[in-house]
Parts: C-alpha cells; structure tokens; sequence
C-alpha cells in the first residue's frame, strides 16, 4: 500500500515538473551542440586549406627582405598561439576619390572608406582565415604609404572581430605609430607584440553574459519562496451564507423609506501648482561592418 | 431499532444516492422493515450481541462486530424526536470526489491524505440542530453623509451634504441554525452552511440507518444566544443594505429590534466527517452532506515542501545558467 502511495507521489511529481524538466533537457542540448561547435579544441590543426601560405605583403616594397622573413616567422609564430591569421599589407597607391572608391567597392571615395575596402576585399578574396575561408578568425593590417594619403587600416574577422573593441584596435594602433617613423619593420614588430598581447587576453577572456550572474542566483531562490509561501496556504473554507439566507424570501420587507436632506457646507482649499521638467538621453555606437562579398568584419584605422 | 431487509435478513441502510432504502446485501430496493428487538441494554447490539459504544448523546450507531447500524428508539423519540430531517443527499463516493477536487492543487498534502483506503474511514453523521424562527420589526433612524468634491482655477471645492435617513422593515427570520453537538466545533458547523431547507422532510428513522447520529445535547434556550447573536448581525446587514452606495457614511440615531413571535424546532442535518492523523495530528474534515461543501484544513507535507520547492528551485536555476551560457556563446 505505501510501496503504491509512493509510486503515486512519484507519478505526480514527475507529471508536475515535465515541462520544467523538458526545458532544461532542450537548453542542455542547445548548449551542448553550441559548446560542440564552437569550443576550441587548442590541439586541432589548422582547418583553412584555402588561403595563400603568404603573410607579408610588401607591394610598396618599404622592406628589406631581411625584414620581411623576419616578420613572417613571427607571424608564424603568432598564428599557431593565437589560432588565428595575421597578415601584413603595405602598399603605395591613390586611395581617395571615385576611381579608388569604384576599385574597391567602397561605399565612398573617403580615405578611410577605400582603405577598409580595400583591407577587407584582400582579406576575403585571399580566404584568409585560421579555422575557414569565410569569415575566419583573424586580422589583417594594410599601410598605405603614398603621399599625402598615408593610412593604416587594421581590419578584424571572426573570433578576433567578436574580441577586440574600438579601444583595442586604437591600442594596437598606438603600438604599430609608437617607432614606425624611426622604422616601419620595427612599428610592425611592436604591433605584432601588441597583437599577441591584447588578442591573446581578448580570446581567453571570459565571454560575455547577457545578464549578471546574480539574476541567476536570486531569482530562483526569490521564486521558490513564493512559490513555498503561495502553496503553504491551504485552500480554506469561506462563510457563504448572505445576510438574506435565513429571510423568509431572501429579503426584508421595506415598509418605510425616508432620506430628507438637512443641511450642506462646502469647505475650500488652495491647489498648490508645481511643475518640473524631464531630461534626455541618448546613444551613440559604431563598430562592426560588411564586406563587398558579406563577409562581416571589424576594425578601425588611422592617419599617418 | 435495525432496519432489516425483508429478502435476506441483511441491514438495510438509506442510499443517498438511490433516495431510499437498500439492502447492500442482496441489492434489493424497498425491502427495508424496522425491527425492533432490543436486549434490554444500549451497548448491547441486537443484531448479534456484540458490545456497542454509546456516548450519552449517541442516537445512531454501528455495532463494531457485525457492522450493523442500530438506531436507539428512546433517543429519537418522545422530547428527542426531531421535527425534521434533511436526508443525505450525498453518497461516500461523491464526497470522496468533492474532497479530490477541492485539494487536487494543493501539492503539499501528503501523499495518502486522499488515498482510498484513507477516505473510505469516512462517516456519515447527522448532527442535532436547533432552528429559531423570528419574526420581527426593525426601526431605524440616523444621519447620512455625501460628499461631492471638485476643482476651479486654483481652488478645491468639497461640498458635505447630510440627511435624515429613516427605514422601517419587516424581517421574516426563518430556521437560524444552530448545531446542539458538543463534539462538532460552532464555527466549523457555521461554516458548513448553508442547507437548502426545501429537502427537509419530516422525520422519519430510517434515515438514520448507515449513518451515524446524535440527539441534542444541550437544550434550546442554552443555545439561542447564538441564534440572536445570528440574526442582529443578518438584520444590520440587511439594513445597510438599503443605503448602500448612497451615503459614505451613516451615523445611527437609533435603532430598534422587535420581536413580534419567535418558535424554535428540532432537527437533524447531514454532515460526513473525515479523519486523518498525520505527524501525531489529528486533521478533521466536515463535507456538508447536501451541498458538498467542505470545511478543514489539510496538514502540510515538510517532505513535499522541500521536495517541490526544490526542484523548482533547481530547475529555474539550471534553465537560467544555460541560458547565460547558450548567450555568452552566441
């Protein structure tokens, strides 16, 4: 008998709870195929075939060639601890107006519209990227030397795009200005340093929540407790005899009604008026961008 | 007295949901006849000589031996005769749903608080009941209130009205219940009301067989207090009723009660009572055996309270900290 009491208390439970267990159950497996998909695996190799194995690109020819295979292999380097793709752009060329605009698809013939054109442009028709050609993890920085229009563009896709913000970009930026006039090899080789540096910590940090973890803790327990203290109530039991129950006809009989007015005053009072005035808010945002080919992508650039 | 049944010597009961007598022996409808053999002593039953036990108020019984209801002649008759009766209108098993329905949502009860076995220890019971009639005159005279308010320019206007009110009722009070059992609490009984006395018949014994039932313990006069306690309050309400809505407030001047006539009656009304012990407790249960109201509070379940509390607690918890995971992927 109490073996079949507590296979019913069971049963209850259980009919109680499905859509409560249901919904854990289906966010478990969200999460599993979305931990499955994305997770990083640091011993898997390198996935993207598609892309040249060129990562310094000296068109403007400002480097020697001793510095050039001296920035490649510290590319190389970087790329296998960052698993992500680094390359290095310089080129010397008309970067403004509608021939440089109509060239490279940029959505105006602006200095920086071109050059982010262009950054992104060489990124996505190379397929750069460490893990696919497509929006691949990774980032590629242009240095556009020509006269007058002397411009860096650090343009940023996939895990690197989701990592860096405006201010890391400008850091990285900051490190690349800091000894490119004495030498531009030695300006890249303080941006590659930066790049491991700042990349680094923005891939290993901790990803972002979309609410704070208290809201997980408190909302919960504040639940439960209503819950405890709505269902401690037992239903009771409420008077639902009226006054006219025990009346013969359920009502008196009215032999006499009579409301004769008396008197009336009326008092008076000041309104005391007062008004106040609101203020206002607003936003401002930037950031992120397509490429001619749909590609998303981050970054920023500069004057130099 | 036994009502016995005619075919097969069985103890034919009232079936509340047949509308008269039956033999659950043999199944036969009508074949009831009164016996009333007795042997001489009340905890003696009749039937098979087994010991009864009969509290001083006890007018119906079952003999714990043969299961047979025994009805006691001298305390249903002479100054114990009720007037009327209101016969059970509903059976064990409706009840049994009623009392399901009503504490199907509280999920703290334990698990065999409704459980078959448990309800099946369910009695019937007719309680003693004394019913005042009151026929009376009410004279009332006081001083309304009404208030109007508005505003102009910078100014706000409140404007106080008063007025005589007078009214003058006839309230025809009839059959005030009040329950002359010791062991049934007043406020559950008052709570267990109301009965619709259109079902009341004169009484009859029979009526009694199945069920269990008392005589009155205490006399009529003990307990008209409560009657009159009653009807004032009814007789006020019906009163502000009259003025409701038209004043804010009414401030009496004076207000007068007359009783024209009054008579007082003896009855029995329907009550199943439903025990369960649980954590040393005893958790009493009274269902109106007319209506089907129910009057008690069910004991509470630690086991289940945590049991419950917690995984509601756990499952919200799991549900949120996958979803701040699911989006910091995202």
């Amino acid at each position: 008998m109490k073996t079949e009491e507590n296979k019913g208390a069971v049963g209850q439970y259980l009919h109680y709870f499905r859509f409560w267990f249901l919904a854990v159950g289906i966010l478990a497996l969200v999460f599993l195929a979305i931990w499955i998909t994305k997770h990083d695996n640091p011993d898997q190799p390198r996935r993207n075939l598609e892309a040249p194995a060129e990562r310094v690109y000296d068109q403007a020819d400002i480097l020697t060639g001793e510095e050039e295979d001296d920035l490649r292999s510290r590319i190389a380097v970087l790329e296998e601890t960052l698993r992500a793709d680094i390359v290095l752009v310089t080129i010397d060329q008309p970067m403004e107006g509608e021939s440089a605009r109509k060239e490279n698809d940029a959505v105006s013939g602006a200095l920086e519209d071109v050059m982010e054109a262009f950054a992104d442009n060489f990124w996505d028709d190379n397929h750069y990227g460490y893990n696919k050609g497509f929006e691949g993890d990774g980032l590629i920085l242009v240095d556009n030397v020509y006269e007058g229009q002397e411009y860096w563009h650090l343009s940023t896709s996939g895990r690197v795009e989701e990592a860096l913000g405006e201010y890391d970009i400008q850091k990285l930026l900051d490190a690349l200005a800091a000894r490119y006039q004495d030498s531009c090899c030695l300006g890249y080789i303080d941006f590659l340093r930066a790049v491991e540096k700042r990349v680094g910590e923005a891939l290993t940090r901790q990803p972002q929540a979309p609410f704070p973890w208290a809201i997980a803790v408190i909302v919960p327990v504040a639940a439960a407790l209503l819950y405890a203290t709505t269902y401690l109530k037992p239903p009771k039991a409420v008077d639902t005899t009226s006054p006219g129950t025990y009346v013969a006809g359920g009502k008196p009989t009215v032999t006499g009604q009579r409301d004769d007015f008396l008197r009336k005053f009326v008092t008076t009072r000041h309104i005391d008026r007062s008004s106040g005035s609101g203020g206002s808010s607003g936003r401002g945002g930037g950031g992120h961008h397509s490429s001619r080919s749909g590609a998303s992508h981050g970054g920023g650039g500069r004057r130099h | 007295m036994i009502y016995k049944c005619r075919n097969c010597g069985g103890n034919a009961v009232y079936s509340p949901e047949k509308h008269g007598m039956y033999c659950p022996y043999c199944d036969s409808e009508g074949s009831a006849e009164r016996s009333d053999e007795s042997l001489g002593e009340l905890t003696v039953c009749p039937n098979c000589g087994g010991e009864v036990k009969v509290g001083p108020h006890t007018a119906a019984s079952r003999c714990p031996s043969c299961d047979c209801y025994l009805i006691f002649n001298e305390r249903v008759e002479g100054a114990y005769a009720p007037r009327m009766i209101l016969p059970f209108q509903l059976g064990k098993e409706a009840c049994k749903l009623s009392l399901r329905d009503r504490f199907r949502t509280f999920r703290f009860a334990p698990t065999g608080f409704l459980s078959e076995a448990k309800l099946n220890a369910m009695e019937g019971v007719y309680v003693p009941f004394w019913f005042y009639d009151y026929d009376t005159h009410l004279e009332f005279s006081g001083e309304g209130t009404k208030v109007r308010s508005w505003n102009s320019g910078d100014t706000a206007y409140t404007e106080t009205s008063l007025y005589d009110v007078h009214r003058s009722m006839d309230i025809r009070f009839e059959k005030i219940p009040v329950d002359a059992s010791e062991q049934m609490p007043d406020d559950v009984m008052d709570l267990v009301e109301p009965y619709r006395y259109e079902q009341l018949q004169a009484f009859d014994p029979q009526f009694l067989s199945g069920f269990l039932a008392e005589k009155y313990n205490m006399p009529a006069q003990d307990l008209e207090s409560r009657a009159k306690q009653k009807r004032d309050e009814d007789a006020e309400k019906l009163l502000a009723d009259t003025y409701a809505g038209s004043y804010l407030s009414v401030k009496t001047q004076q207000k007068d009660l007359q009783v024209r006539d009054s008579q007082v009656c003896y009855g029995l009304l329907p009550v199943w009572r439903y025990q369960y012990r649980y954590g040393g407790k005893d958790y009493p249960f009274y269902v109106n055996g007319q209506t089907g109201k129910i009057v008690g509070i069910p004991p509470v379940s630690t086991k289940k309270v945590w049991a419950y509390t917690g995984t509601l607690w756990a499952c919200l918890t799991a549900i949120l900290v996958l979803m701040q995971m699911i989006g910091s992927y995202l």
